[in-house]
């Protein structure tokens, strides 16, 4: 069972990407505040905010794998969290990203941390792994593709019809 | 995380990945209708992973209790503060085959004794559910009396009961 102090630590060239604490709470309730989170199911408020953000860390020691949240090393800004989310009525293991406000995006800090992530998940052994892209999202389906991963066109999730893109793994 | 309380009869230990059954047997039947219940295979396993998901953020959350004899689960019993709760409180949930003998009130009152001993705590509260006769009547045993009445933010109506402090047990 991985603990929050047992996961790994990356870092990139701009990105320190770690494990959530309990301080990274208030961004997280404040990004899915906004209209910005209506992509991962917001907006949300505060209490359901909690239930998500501890489901986040129980994950890690559920599957051994999850979130890692993205500092910023230039200034300890708390930019976003990529990585691996899977609860029990998702397909597969699915690489994620998201960044916490616009003022961060069109700087490449997506794709970094996402590679990062993605990285992180095959050495943690993560067995397949994909995207799933909901409606027209021309910024999540790019930086998919940006990551290397294959599209295997729309399939039906239990959050309506997606794209999968698929990163490695998985088939027969 | 190494923890682990002892009591007579029992043993209570933050949870495990492995204790995940019979969380989902619980919240599977009607007796968890007054803990957030009846919930599917799906439901229980996203609250299991909040519960453990508590214990890494805050440090404490709800134990796991073994009956030291047999080695089963028999349900859990700790310290639940979620965001929108208005303090840290004493919570239990036996499962079936595990109530009248007084394992509640047993690991409740060793919890209650590590909350105020370790963690240096204040006098605590149990967030009950509107019509729990039976919790009303633990805590009344542990010696809580009612406070106020309270309703949580999923609208739920409840009822806090406040444990006398440290000195007073």
């Amino acid at each position: 069972m991985i603990s929050l102090s047992g996961i790994p630590i990356y870092e990139t060239d701009r990105l320190k990407l770690r494990a959530p604490a309990l301080s990274d709470f208030e961004t997280v309730v404040t990004y899915f505040a906004s209209d910005r989170s209506m992509p991962v199911g917001g907006p949300l408020e505060r209490e359901k905010v909690w239930s998500g953000f501890c489901y986040g860390a129980g994950q890690w020691a559920m599957r051994g794998y999850g979130f890692w949240y993205a500092e910023r090393k230039e200034d300890g800004a708390l930019i976003g969290r990529s990585g691996v989310y899977h609860p029990e009525d998702w397909p597969e293991p699915e690489l994620s990203w998201t960044l916490f406000s616009g003022d961060y995006e069109g700087k490449g800090y997506a794709f970094e941390a996402a590679q990062a992530a993605l990285q992180g998940a095959k050495a943690l052994n993560v067995p397949s792994l994909i995207s799933s892209v909901k409606g027209d999202n021309p910024r999540s389906t790019a930086l998919a593709l940006r990551l290397g991963a294959q599209d295997e066109g729309d399939y039906e999730t239990p959050y309506g019809t997606m794209r999968k893109f698929r990163h490695y793994g998985g088939r027969a | 995380m190494s923890l682990q309380l002892t009591t007579e009869r029992l043993t209570l230990r933050p949870p495990l990945p492995k204790d995940f059954d019979d969380y989902a047997r619980y919240y599977a039947s009607d007796r968890s209708a007054l803990n957030g219940g009846p919930l599917d295979q799906i439901g229980a396993w996203q609250k299991f992973a909040c519960e453990l998901g508590h214990w890494q953020l805050r440090g404490y959350g709800l134990f796991s209790v073994i009956e030291r004899t047999s080695g089963k689960l028999c349900g859990r019993v700790g310290l639940w503060n979620p965001e929108g709760w208005p303090e840290a409180e004493i919570g239990w949930a036996m499962y079936d085959g595990f109530e009248g003998k007084g394992y509640a009130y047993e690991a409740a009152l060793r919890v209650r004794g590590y909350a105020y001993v370790t963690l240096g705590w204040g006098p605590l509260v149990s967030v009950i559910a509107l019509g729990n006769d039976r919790s009303i009547r633990l805590a009344e045993r542990l010696g809580a009396a009612h406070e106020r009445d309270w309703e949580a933010p999923s609208g739920k109506q409840a009822l806090i009961y406040r444990h006398p402090g440290k000195d007073a047990t």
